[in-house]
Protein backbone atom coordinates (compact mmCIF):
# COMPACT_ATOMS: atom_id res chain seq x y z
CA UNK A 1 0.00 0.00 0.00
CA UNK A 2 2.86 2.35 0.80
CA UNK A 3 4.46 1.93 -2.63
CA UNK A 4 1.27 2.25 -4.63
CA UNK A 5 0.09 5.08 -2.41
CA UNK A 6 3.25 7.00 -3.24
CA UNK A 7 2.79 6.60 -6.98
CA UNK A 8 -0.86 7.58 -6.66
CA UNK A 9 0.22 10.69 -4.77
CA UNK A 10 2.75 11.65 -7.43
CA UNK A 11 0.25 10.96 -10.21
CA UNK A 12 -2.44 12.98 -8.48
CA UNK A 13 -0.02 15.89 -7.99
CA UNK A 14 0.94 15.92 -11.65
CA UNK A 15 -2.66 15.65 -12.80
CA UNK A 16 -3.80 18.40 -10.44
CA UNK A 17 -1.04 20.80 -11.43
CA UNK A 18 -1.65 20.32 -15.14
CA UNK A 19 -5.40 20.60 -14.67
CA UNK A 20 -5.15 24.03 -13.08
CA UNK A 21 -2.49 25.47 -15.39
CA UNK A 22 -2.89 24.03 -18.89
CA UNK A 23 -6.10 25.88 -19.62
CA UNK A 24 -4.10 28.69 -21.19
CA UNK A 25 -3.06 26.25 -23.93
CA UNK A 26 -5.89 23.76 -24.28
CA UNK A 27 -9.58 24.59 -24.64
CA UNK A 28 -10.60 21.44 -22.76
CA UNK A 29 -8.93 22.64 -19.56
CA UNK A 30 -9.87 26.31 -19.92
CA UNK A 31 -12.70 26.07 -17.31
CA UNK A 32 -10.20 24.78 -14.71
CA UNK A 33 -7.60 27.49 -15.34
CA UNK A 34 -6.91 28.70 -11.81
CA UNK A 35 -3.17 29.25 -11.86
CA UNK A 36 -1.92 29.73 -15.41
CA UNK A 37 -0.17 33.05 -16.03
CA UNK A 38 -2.61 33.76 -18.85
CA UNK A 39 -6.19 33.12 -19.78
CA UNK A 40 -7.42 32.16 -23.22
CA UNK A 41 -9.29 35.01 -24.79
CA UNK A 42 -8.26 37.54 -22.14
CA UNK A 43 -6.91 40.68 -23.70
CA UNK A 44 -7.78 43.44 -26.14
CA UNK A 45 -9.91 42.00 -28.97
CA UNK A 46 -10.07 38.70 -27.03
CA UNK A 47 -6.37 38.02 -27.58
CA UNK A 48 -3.57 38.05 -25.00
CA UNK A 49 -0.56 40.22 -25.72
CA UNK A 50 3.07 39.32 -25.27
CA UNK A 51 4.61 42.76 -25.68
CA UNK A 52 2.58 45.94 -25.59
CA UNK A 53 3.12 48.87 -27.92
CA UNK A 54 4.47 50.92 -25.05
CA UNK A 55 6.92 48.17 -24.07
CA UNK A 56 8.11 48.10 -27.68
CA UNK A 57 8.39 51.89 -27.82
CA UNK A 58 6.30 52.23 -30.97
CA UNK A 59 3.23 54.15 -29.82
CA UNK A 60 4.16 57.33 -31.70
CA UNK A 61 5.43 55.70 -34.87
CA UNK A 62 2.54 53.25 -35.12
CA UNK A 63 -0.11 55.95 -34.84
CA UNK A 64 1.65 58.32 -37.21
CA UNK A 65 -0.46 59.69 -40.09
CA UNK A 66 2.47 59.20 -42.44
CA UNK A 67 2.97 55.49 -41.81
CA UNK A 68 3.43 53.43 -44.95
CA UNK A 69 4.51 49.82 -45.46
CA UNK A 70 7.72 49.73 -47.47
CA UNK A 71 7.87 46.86 -49.95
CA UNK A 72 11.28 46.12 -51.44
CA UNK A 73 11.75 43.92 -54.49
CA UNK A 74 13.64 43.47 -57.75
CA UNK A 75 11.20 45.71 -59.60
CA UNK A 76 11.67 48.53 -57.11
CA UNK A 77 10.50 49.84 -53.75
CA UNK A 78 6.86 50.70 -53.11
CA UNK A 79 5.32 52.47 -50.12
CA UNK A 80 1.72 51.54 -49.35
CA UNK A 81 -0.36 53.39 -46.77
CA UNK A 82 -2.96 51.68 -44.63
CA UNK A 83 -5.93 53.09 -46.64
CA UNK A 84 -4.27 51.75 -49.78
CA UNK A 85 -3.80 48.36 -48.13
CA UNK A 86 -7.46 48.36 -47.15
CA UNK A 87 -8.44 48.99 -50.78
CA UNK A 88 -6.50 45.97 -52.01
CA UNK A 89 -8.26 42.57 -52.29
CA UNK A 90 -8.72 41.27 -48.75
CA UNK A 91 -8.41 37.72 -47.54
CA UNK A 92 -9.21 36.20 -44.18
CA UNK A 93 -7.66 33.42 -42.14
CA UNK A 94 -8.49 31.77 -38.84
CA UNK A 95 -5.11 31.37 -37.16
CA UNK A 96 -3.77 31.07 -33.61
CA UNK A 97 -1.24 33.24 -31.88
CA UNK A 98 0.93 30.72 -30.05
CA UNK A 99 3.64 31.86 -27.68
CA UNK A 100 6.83 30.09 -26.55
CA UNK A 101 5.37 30.46 -23.07
CA UNK A 102 2.81 27.83 -24.03
CA UNK A 103 -0.40 29.81 -24.30
CA UNK A 104 -2.34 30.19 -27.51
CA UNK A 105 -5.58 31.75 -28.70
CA UNK A 106 -7.18 31.56 -32.15
CA UNK A 107 -8.58 34.60 -33.93
CA UNK A 108 -10.08 35.67 -37.24
CA UNK A 109 -7.63 37.80 -39.18
CA UNK A 110 -8.27 39.96 -42.25
CA UNK A 111 -5.76 41.64 -44.49
CA UNK A 112 -3.78 41.41 -47.69
CA UNK A 113 -2.10 38.16 -48.71
CA UNK A 114 1.65 38.50 -48.26
CA UNK A 115 2.27 36.73 -51.56
CA UNK A 116 0.19 39.36 -53.39
CA UNK A 117 2.39 42.09 -51.95
CA UNK A 118 5.55 40.17 -52.79
CA UNK A 119 4.33 39.63 -56.38
CA UNK A 120 3.71 43.35 -56.67
CA UNK A 121 7.41 44.07 -56.32
CA UNK A 122 8.56 40.95 -58.15
CA UNK A 123 10.08 38.96 -55.31
CA UNK A 124 10.76 35.42 -56.62
CA UNK A 125 8.72 32.64 -54.94
CA UNK A 126 11.74 30.79 -53.55
CA UNK A 127 13.19 33.70 -51.56
CA UNK A 128 13.29 33.95 -47.77
CA UNK A 129 11.61 37.15 -46.69
CA UNK A 130 12.76 39.68 -44.09
CA UNK A 131 10.14 41.56 -42.10
CA UNK A 132 11.07 44.62 -40.09
CA UNK A 133 9.06 46.23 -37.33
CA UNK A 134 8.80 49.86 -36.25
CA UNK A 135 10.33 48.53 -33.04
CA UNK A 136 13.85 49.94 -32.81
CA UNK A 137 15.34 47.49 -30.28
CA UNK A 138 14.88 43.88 -29.31
CA UNK A 139 15.81 40.48 -30.71
CA UNK A 140 12.59 40.17 -32.69
CA UNK A 141 12.45 43.62 -34.28
CA UNK A 142 13.30 41.95 -37.56
CA UNK A 143 12.35 38.39 -38.48
CA UNK A 144 12.94 36.12 -41.43
CA UNK A 145 10.29 33.98 -43.05
CA UNK A 146 11.12 30.97 -45.23
CA UNK A 147 9.31 30.79 -48.59
CA UNK A 148 6.94 27.98 -47.58
CA UNK A 149 5.29 30.41 -45.15
CA UNK A 150 5.74 33.56 -47.24
CA UNK A 151 3.89 32.02 -50.18
CA UNK A 152 1.17 30.35 -48.13
CA UNK A 153 -2.33 31.66 -49.00
CA UNK A 154 -3.13 31.98 -45.30
CA UNK A 155 -0.18 34.25 -44.53
CA UNK A 156 -1.53 37.77 -44.27
CA UNK A 157 -0.37 41.29 -43.66
CA UNK A 158 -3.23 41.64 -41.20
CA UNK A 159 -5.18 44.87 -40.78
CA UNK A 160 -8.14 43.60 -38.75
CA UNK A 161 -8.68 40.97 -36.07
CA UNK A 162 -11.96 39.50 -34.80
CA UNK A 163 -13.94 42.05 -36.84
CA UNK A 164 -12.16 45.20 -35.71
CA UNK A 165 -9.14 47.19 -36.86
CA UNK A 166 -6.02 45.90 -35.16
CA UNK A 167 -5.55 47.16 -31.63
CA UNK A 168 -2.34 49.10 -31.08
CA UNK A 169 -1.04 46.34 -28.79
CA UNK A 170 -1.81 43.75 -31.47
CA UNK A 171 0.31 45.49 -34.07
CA UNK A 172 -1.65 48.41 -35.58
CA UNK A 173 -1.27 49.54 -38.37
CA UNK A 174 -0.28 46.14 -39.78
CA UNK A 175 1.22 42.88 -38.53
CA UNK A 176 2.13 39.62 -40.13
CA UNK A 177 0.18 36.48 -39.30
CA UNK A 178 1.19 33.08 -40.66
CA UNK A 179 0.11 29.49 -39.95
CA UNK A 180 2.18 27.42 -37.52
CA UNK A 181 4.68 30.09 -36.51
CA UNK A 182 5.66 31.08 -32.95
CA UNK A 183 4.19 34.35 -31.70
CA UNK A 184 7.57 36.10 -31.58
CA UNK A 185 7.82 35.67 -35.36
CA UNK A 186 4.37 37.14 -36.07
CA UNK A 187 5.96 40.55 -36.39
CA UNK A 188 3.87 43.49 -35.22
CA UNK A 189 3.95 47.16 -36.29
CA UNK A 190 5.36 46.30 -39.70
CA UNK A 191 7.65 48.83 -41.31
CA UNK A 192 9.41 47.05 -44.15
CA UNK A 193 9.14 43.79 -46.11
CA UNK A 194 11.65 42.51 -48.62
CA UNK A 195 13.86 39.60 -49.61
CA UNK A 196 16.38 38.51 -47.01
CA UNK A 197 19.97 39.02 -47.94
CA UNK B 1 23.06 -6.20 -22.94
CA UNK B 2 26.66 -5.06 -22.69
CA UNK B 3 26.66 -3.75 -26.24
CA UNK B 4 23.40 -1.89 -25.67
CA UNK B 5 24.77 -0.31 -22.51
CA UNK B 6 27.94 0.75 -24.26
CA UNK B 7 26.01 2.22 -27.15
CA UNK B 8 23.69 4.16 -24.84
CA UNK B 9 26.54 5.56 -22.78
CA UNK B 10 28.41 6.55 -25.94
CA UNK B 11 25.31 8.20 -27.42
CA UNK B 12 24.64 9.97 -24.13
CA UNK B 13 28.18 11.30 -23.88
CA UNK B 14 27.99 12.52 -27.48
CA UNK B 15 24.72 14.33 -26.76
CA UNK B 16 26.26 15.81 -23.61
CA UNK B 17 29.08 17.04 -25.83
CA UNK B 18 26.60 18.72 -28.16
CA UNK B 19 25.07 20.45 -25.14
CA UNK B 20 28.48 21.61 -23.94
CA UNK B 21 29.19 22.88 -27.45
CA UNK B 22 25.98 24.92 -27.48
CA UNK B 23 26.72 26.23 -23.99
CA UNK B 24 30.24 27.33 -24.77
CA UNK B 25 29.37 28.88 -28.13
CA UNK B 26 26.34 30.85 -26.99
CA UNK B 27 27.46 32.03 -23.55
CA UNK B 28 30.50 33.95 -22.36
CA UNK B 29 32.76 32.25 -19.80
CA UNK B 30 31.49 34.57 -17.08
CA UNK B 31 27.86 33.66 -17.85
CA UNK B 32 28.81 29.99 -18.00
CA UNK B 33 30.17 30.22 -14.48
CA UNK B 34 26.79 31.59 -13.40
CA UNK B 35 25.03 28.69 -15.10
CA UNK B 36 27.27 26.38 -13.07
CA UNK B 37 26.40 28.27 -9.90
CA UNK B 38 22.67 27.96 -10.58
CA UNK B 39 23.02 24.25 -11.40
CA UNK B 40 24.89 23.64 -8.16
CA UNK B 41 22.40 25.73 -6.19
CA UNK B 42 19.51 23.62 -7.49
CA UNK B 43 21.10 20.42 -6.26
CA UNK B 44 22.23 21.89 -2.94
CA UNK B 45 18.83 23.41 -2.18
CA UNK B 46 16.99 20.25 -3.15
CA UNK B 47 19.28 17.65 -1.56
CA UNK B 48 20.47 19.77 1.35
CA UNK B 49 17.34 21.66 2.35
CA UNK B 50 14.12 20.49 0.74
CA UNK B 51 14.41 16.72 1.14
CA UNK B 52 15.88 16.80 4.69
CA UNK B 53 13.06 19.09 5.83
CA UNK B 54 10.40 16.90 4.21
CA UNK B 55 12.04 13.81 5.69
CA UNK B 56 11.89 15.27 9.20
CA UNK B 57 8.27 16.27 8.68
CA UNK B 58 7.37 12.83 7.46
CA UNK B 59 9.18 11.10 10.33
CA UNK B 60 7.21 13.24 12.78
CA UNK B 61 3.88 12.41 11.13
CA UNK B 62 4.74 8.72 11.04
CA UNK B 63 5.54 8.77 14.74
CA UNK B 64 2.24 10.52 15.47
CA UNK B 65 0.36 8.07 13.30
CA UNK B 66 1.68 4.86 14.83
CA UNK B 67 -1.75 3.87 16.11
CA UNK B 68 -3.75 4.96 13.06
CA UNK B 69 -5.21 2.50 10.56
CA UNK B 70 -2.66 1.76 7.82
CA UNK B 71 -4.55 3.53 5.04
CA UNK B 72 -4.53 6.90 6.82
CA UNK B 73 -0.88 7.84 6.32
CA UNK B 74 -0.88 7.43 2.53
CA UNK B 75 -4.00 9.59 2.33
CA UNK B 76 -2.39 12.35 4.36
CA UNK B 77 0.87 12.09 2.44
CA UNK B 78 -0.91 12.16 -0.92
CA UNK B 79 -2.95 15.19 0.09
CA UNK B 80 0.23 16.87 1.22
CA UNK B 81 1.95 16.03 -2.07
CA UNK B 82 -0.85 17.56 -4.15
CA UNK B 83 -1.03 20.68 -2.01
CA UNK B 84 2.75 21.08 -1.85
CA UNK B 85 3.08 20.72 -5.63
CA UNK B 86 0.56 23.45 -6.30
CA UNK B 87 2.08 25.69 -3.63
CA UNK B 88 5.55 25.16 -5.12
CA UNK B 89 4.22 26.40 -8.47
CA UNK B 90 2.06 29.28 -7.25
CA UNK B 91 4.48 30.90 -4.78
CA UNK B 92 6.99 31.98 -7.47
CA UNK B 93 4.03 33.03 -9.58
CA UNK B 94 2.80 35.25 -6.76
CA UNK B 95 6.24 36.77 -6.51
CA UNK B 96 6.32 37.41 -10.26
CA UNK B 97 2.88 38.99 -9.97
CA UNK B 98 4.08 41.12 -7.07
CA UNK B 99 7.07 42.32 -9.09
CA UNK B 100 4.63 43.63 -11.62
CA UNK B 101 4.59 43.40 -15.39
CA UNK B 102 3.72 46.27 -17.74
CA UNK B 103 1.72 43.81 -19.81
CA UNK B 104 -1.94 43.79 -18.66
CA UNK B 105 -2.69 40.33 -20.09
CA UNK B 106 -0.28 38.28 -17.98
CA UNK B 107 -0.47 37.23 -14.31
CA UNK B 108 -3.85 38.80 -13.75
CA UNK B 109 -5.50 36.12 -11.62
CA UNK B 110 -6.31 36.20 -7.91
CA UNK B 111 -3.78 33.45 -7.33
CA UNK B 112 -3.36 33.92 -3.59
CA UNK B 113 -7.09 33.67 -2.91
CA UNK B 114 -7.41 30.64 -5.16
CA UNK B 115 -4.43 28.96 -3.52
CA UNK B 116 -5.97 29.33 -0.09
CA UNK B 117 -9.23 27.81 -1.35
CA UNK B 118 -7.51 24.91 -3.13
CA UNK B 119 -5.37 24.02 -0.11
CA UNK B 120 -8.42 24.28 2.15
CA UNK B 121 -10.39 21.96 -0.13
CA UNK B 122 -7.56 19.42 -0.10
CA UNK B 123 -7.36 19.66 3.69
CA UNK B 124 -11.11 19.07 4.01
CA UNK B 125 -11.03 16.09 1.63
CA UNK B 126 -8.11 14.56 3.54
CA UNK B 127 -9.74 15.14 6.92
CA UNK B 128 -13.07 13.65 5.84
CA UNK B 129 -11.38 10.64 4.25
CA UNK B 130 -9.26 10.02 7.34
CA UNK B 131 -12.33 10.27 9.61
CA UNK B 132 -14.14 7.71 7.46
CA UNK B 133 -11.15 5.37 7.51
CA UNK B 134 -10.74 5.65 11.27
CA UNK B 135 -14.47 5.11 11.87
CA UNK B 136 -14.51 2.11 9.55
CA UNK B 137 -11.49 0.51 11.19
CA UNK B 138 -12.97 1.09 14.62
CA UNK B 139 -16.24 -0.55 13.50
CA UNK B 140 -14.28 -3.49 12.07
CA UNK B 141 -12.38 -3.81 15.34
CA UNK B 142 -15.62 -3.87 17.36
CA UNK B 143 -17.17 -6.40 14.99
CA UNK B 144 -14.07 -8.56 15.34
CA UNK B 145 -14.31 -8.38 19.14
CA UNK B 146 -18.05 -9.17 19.09
CA UNK B 147 -17.39 -12.33 17.05
CA UNK B 148 -15.00 -13.72 19.65
CA UNK C 1 43.22 -4.20 6.59
CA UNK C 2 41.52 -6.60 4.23
CA UNK C 3 38.57 -6.55 1.84
CA UNK C 4 37.57 -4.02 -0.82
CA UNK C 5 38.77 -1.07 1.25
CA UNK C 6 42.34 -2.38 1.25
CA UNK C 7 42.99 -0.69 -2.09
CA UNK C 8 42.13 2.64 -0.52
CA UNK C 9 44.69 2.45 2.25
CA UNK C 10 47.91 0.70 1.18
CA UNK C 11 49.81 2.29 4.09
CA UNK C 12 48.61 2.61 7.63
CA UNK C 13 50.59 5.74 8.52
CA UNK C 14 50.65 9.40 7.53
CA UNK C 15 47.86 11.03 5.48
CA UNK C 16 46.38 7.77 4.21
CA UNK C 17 46.09 6.58 7.82
CA UNK C 18 44.00 9.65 8.64
CA UNK C 19 41.86 9.11 5.56
CA UNK C 20 41.36 5.46 6.44
CA UNK C 21 40.31 6.29 10.00
CA UNK C 22 37.92 8.97 8.72
CA UNK C 23 36.51 6.55 6.19
CA UNK C 24 35.99 3.90 8.85
CA UNK C 25 34.23 6.44 11.06
CA UNK C 26 31.97 7.73 8.29
CA UNK C 27 30.94 4.41 6.80
CA UNK C 28 28.63 3.30 9.64
CA UNK C 29 27.20 6.82 10.01
CA UNK C 30 26.31 6.98 6.33
CA UNK C 31 24.84 3.49 6.57
CA UNK C 32 22.74 4.63 9.52
CA UNK C 33 21.43 7.60 7.51
CA UNK C 34 20.52 5.30 4.64
CA UNK C 35 18.66 3.01 7.04
CA UNK C 36 16.83 5.94 8.62
CA UNK C 37 15.75 7.03 5.15
CA UNK C 38 14.26 3.64 4.34
CA UNK C 39 10.67 3.79 3.22
CA UNK C 40 8.27 1.46 1.38
CA UNK C 41 8.42 3.54 -1.81
CA UNK C 42 12.23 3.63 -1.91
CA UNK C 43 12.67 0.59 -4.13
CA UNK C 44 14.25 -0.02 -7.54
CA UNK C 45 10.80 -0.83 -8.92
CA UNK C 46 9.40 2.59 -7.95
CA UNK C 47 12.52 4.22 -9.34
CA UNK C 48 11.99 2.43 -12.66
CA UNK C 49 8.27 3.26 -12.82
CA UNK C 50 8.90 6.96 -12.20
CA UNK C 51 11.98 6.88 -14.41
CA UNK C 52 9.88 5.66 -17.33
CA UNK C 53 7.44 8.53 -16.94
CA UNK C 54 10.27 11.05 -16.63
CA UNK C 55 11.99 9.62 -19.68
CA UNK C 56 8.86 9.74 -21.80
CA UNK C 57 8.08 13.27 -20.64
CA UNK C 58 11.62 14.41 -21.31
CA UNK C 59 11.52 13.03 -24.83
CA UNK C 60 8.29 14.95 -25.49
CA UNK C 61 9.69 18.16 -24.02
CA UNK C 62 12.94 17.77 -25.94
CA UNK C 63 11.22 17.06 -29.25
CA UNK C 64 8.73 19.91 -28.94
CA UNK C 65 11.47 22.18 -27.64
CA UNK C 66 13.84 21.48 -30.51
CA UNK C 67 10.93 22.04 -32.92
CA UNK C 68 10.30 25.42 -31.33
CA UNK C 69 14.00 26.23 -31.68
CA UNK C 70 14.02 25.13 -35.33
CA UNK C 71 11.09 27.38 -36.17
CA UNK C 72 13.04 30.33 -34.81
CA UNK C 73 16.35 29.27 -36.33
CA UNK C 74 15.47 27.40 -39.52
CA UNK C 75 18.06 25.19 -41.14
CA UNK C 76 18.22 26.44 -44.70
CA UNK C 77 17.82 23.00 -46.20
CA UNK C 78 14.92 21.75 -44.04
CA UNK C 79 11.46 23.04 -45.01
CA UNK C 80 9.13 23.51 -42.05
CA UNK C 81 5.47 22.45 -41.87
CA UNK C 82 2.77 25.06 -42.50
CA UNK C 83 -0.15 22.73 -41.70
CA UNK C 84 -1.99 22.12 -39.48
CA UNK C 85 -2.21 25.82 -38.74
CA UNK C 86 -2.22 25.20 -35.00
CA UNK C 87 0.65 22.70 -35.01
CA UNK C 88 2.96 25.02 -33.09
CA UNK C 89 0.17 25.96 -30.68
CA UNK C 90 -0.18 22.25 -29.89
CA UNK C 91 3.52 21.42 -29.67
CA UNK C 92 4.32 24.39 -27.47
CA UNK C 93 1.24 23.86 -25.31
CA UNK C 94 2.39 20.26 -24.89
CA UNK C 95 5.93 21.39 -24.12
CA UNK C 96 4.81 23.59 -21.23
CA UNK C 97 2.08 21.25 -19.96
CA UNK C 98 4.33 18.17 -19.94
CA UNK C 99 7.18 20.18 -18.43
CA UNK C 100 4.82 21.34 -15.69
CA UNK C 101 3.57 17.79 -15.06
CA UNK C 102 7.16 16.60 -14.72
CA UNK C 103 7.77 18.82 -11.70
CA UNK C 104 6.17 16.44 -9.15
CA UNK C 105 7.40 13.37 -11.06
CA UNK C 106 10.99 14.64 -10.94
CA UNK C 107 10.75 15.50 -7.25
CA UNK C 108 9.18 12.09 -6.62
CA UNK C 109 11.95 10.26 -8.45
CA UNK C 110 14.63 12.20 -6.55
CA UNK C 111 12.82 11.42 -3.28
CA UNK C 112 12.86 7.69 -4.07
CA UNK C 113 16.58 7.52 -4.85
CA UNK C 114 17.70 10.06 -2.23
CA UNK C 115 19.33 7.49 0.11
CA UNK C 116 21.82 6.67 -2.64
CA UNK C 117 23.36 10.09 -2.02
CA UNK C 118 24.77 8.65 1.20
CA UNK C 119 26.87 5.89 -0.30
CA UNK C 120 30.23 5.51 1.45
CA UNK C 121 32.88 5.43 0.14
CA UNK C 122 31.63 7.87 -2.52
CA UNK C 123 33.29 5.93 -5.34
CA UNK C 124 35.42 2.84 -5.67
CA UNK C 125 36.68 3.38 -9.22
CA UNK C 126 37.08 5.98 -11.94
CA UNK C 127 33.99 4.56 -13.62
CA UNK C 128 31.97 5.14 -10.46
CA UNK C 129 33.28 8.69 -10.15
CA UNK C 130 32.18 9.30 -13.75
CA UNK C 131 28.79 7.77 -13.09
CA UNK C 132 28.18 9.84 -9.96
CA UNK C 133 29.30 12.94 -11.85
CA UNK C 134 26.84 12.19 -14.63
CA UNK C 135 24.09 11.77 -12.04
CA UNK C 136 24.99 15.14 -10.56
CA UNK C 137 24.69 16.70 -14.02
CA UNK C 138 21.40 14.86 -14.63
CA UNK C 139 19.81 16.01 -11.37
CA UNK C 140 21.10 19.58 -11.62
CA UNK C 141 20.09 20.13 -15.23
CA UNK C 142 16.67 18.51 -14.73
CA UNK C 143 15.90 20.76 -11.75
CA UNK C 144 17.21 23.91 -13.44
CA UNK C 145 15.40 23.25 -16.73
CA UNK C 146 12.05 22.83 -14.98
CA UNK C 147 12.72 25.92 -12.87
CA UNK C 148 13.75 28.07 -15.84
CA UNK C 149 10.86 26.86 -17.97
CA UNK C 150 8.34 27.62 -15.24
CA UNK C 151 9.71 31.08 -14.45
CA UNK C 152 9.77 31.88 -18.16
CA UNK C 153 6.00 31.45 -18.26
CA UNK C 154 5.84 34.09 -15.51
CA UNK C 155 8.23 36.31 -17.54
CA UNK C 156 10.51 36.38 -14.50
CA UNK C 157 14.23 36.01 -15.21
CA UNK C 158 16.25 36.20 -11.96
CA UNK C 159 19.36 34.63 -13.53
CA UNK C 160 22.16 36.56 -15.28
CA UNK C 161 22.23 34.56 -18.51
CA UNK C 162 20.08 34.32 -21.63
CA UNK C 163 16.99 32.16 -21.10
CA UNK C 164 16.62 30.92 -24.68
CA UNK C 165 20.29 30.07 -25.24
CA UNK C 166 20.72 28.35 -21.87
CA UNK C 167 17.40 26.47 -21.91
CA UNK C 168 18.20 25.13 -25.37
CA UNK C 169 21.82 24.16 -24.60
CA UNK C 170 20.98 22.58 -21.23
CA UNK C 171 18.25 20.47 -22.87
CA UNK C 172 20.98 18.61 -24.79
CA UNK C 173 23.02 18.24 -21.60
CA UNK C 174 19.94 16.86 -19.82
CA UNK C 175 19.03 14.39 -22.54
CA UNK C 176 22.65 13.27 -22.83
CA UNK C 177 22.93 12.70 -19.09
CA UNK C 178 19.62 10.83 -19.15
CA UNK C 179 20.78 8.50 -21.94
CA UNK C 180 24.02 7.81 -20.06
CA UNK C 181 21.93 7.07 -16.97
CA UNK C 182 19.72 4.63 -18.85
CA UNK C 183 22.80 2.91 -20.23
CA UNK C 184 24.35 2.53 -16.81
CA UNK C 185 21.11 1.34 -15.18
CA UNK C 186 19.93 -0.88 -18.02
CA UNK C 187 20.17 -4.15 -16.03
CA UNK C 188 18.16 -2.66 -13.16
CA UNK C 189 15.61 -1.20 -15.59
CA UNK C 190 15.23 -4.58 -17.30
CA UNK C 191 14.90 -6.43 -14.00
CA UNK C 192 12.21 -4.17 -12.55
CA UNK C 193 10.41 -3.25 -15.75
CA UNK C 194 7.50 -5.59 -15.02
CA UNK C 195 5.54 -5.78 -11.81
CA UNK C 196 6.28 -8.73 -9.52
CA UNK C 197 10.05 -8.58 -9.72
CA UNK C 198 10.09 -6.85 -6.34
CA UNK C 199 12.37 -8.57 -3.85
CA UNK C 200 11.81 -7.19 -0.33
CA UNK C 201 15.47 -7.46 0.66
CA UNK C 202 16.82 -5.45 -2.24
CA UNK C 203 16.17 -1.78 -1.47
CA UNK C 204 18.30 1.23 -2.42
CA UNK C 205 18.28 2.23 1.24
CA UNK C 206 20.54 -0.70 1.95
CA UNK C 207 22.39 -0.18 -1.33
CA UNK C 208 21.88 -3.84 -2.10
CA UNK C 209 20.54 -3.88 -5.64
CA UNK C 210 23.53 -2.58 -7.54
CA UNK C 211 24.91 -5.36 -9.79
Amino acid sequence: MGRRGFLVGIGASAAALVAVTAGQSFDLLAPLNLFAPRVKGAGPQALPVNRTARQAGVTAAAQSETWALELIGPSGTVSITRPELERMPQASARLPIACVEGWSTTAEWEGVRLRDLLDRVGVPPDRTIRLESLQAHGPYRATTMPPEYARDPLTLVALRVNGEPLDLDHGYPARIIAPGRPGVLQTKWLARIGPDR
Amino acid sequence: MRAARGALVALGVATLGVGVFFLTTSLTPARLVWVGVWLAACVILHDGVLVPLLSLLRARIRRLGRTWPPAVLPVIESGFAVAATIILFVVPELWAQHRGNPNPTILQGAYADRLVVVVAVIAVVVTVTVRILVRRSRADGERGQARR
Amino acid sequence: MTGPDAAWAPHTDGMSGVVERMSDALAPRFAAVRRALGAPERTPRTAVVLGRVLGAGLVICFGTGVYSHLLQHPLGWLPLPTRPVDLYAWTQGLHVAVGTALLPVLLGKLWVVYPRLFTWPPARSVAQIAERASIAVLVASALLQVLMGTLNTFQWYPWPFSFTATHFALSWVLVGAMVVHIGVKLPVIAQYWRRGAETPAATPAAGGEEP
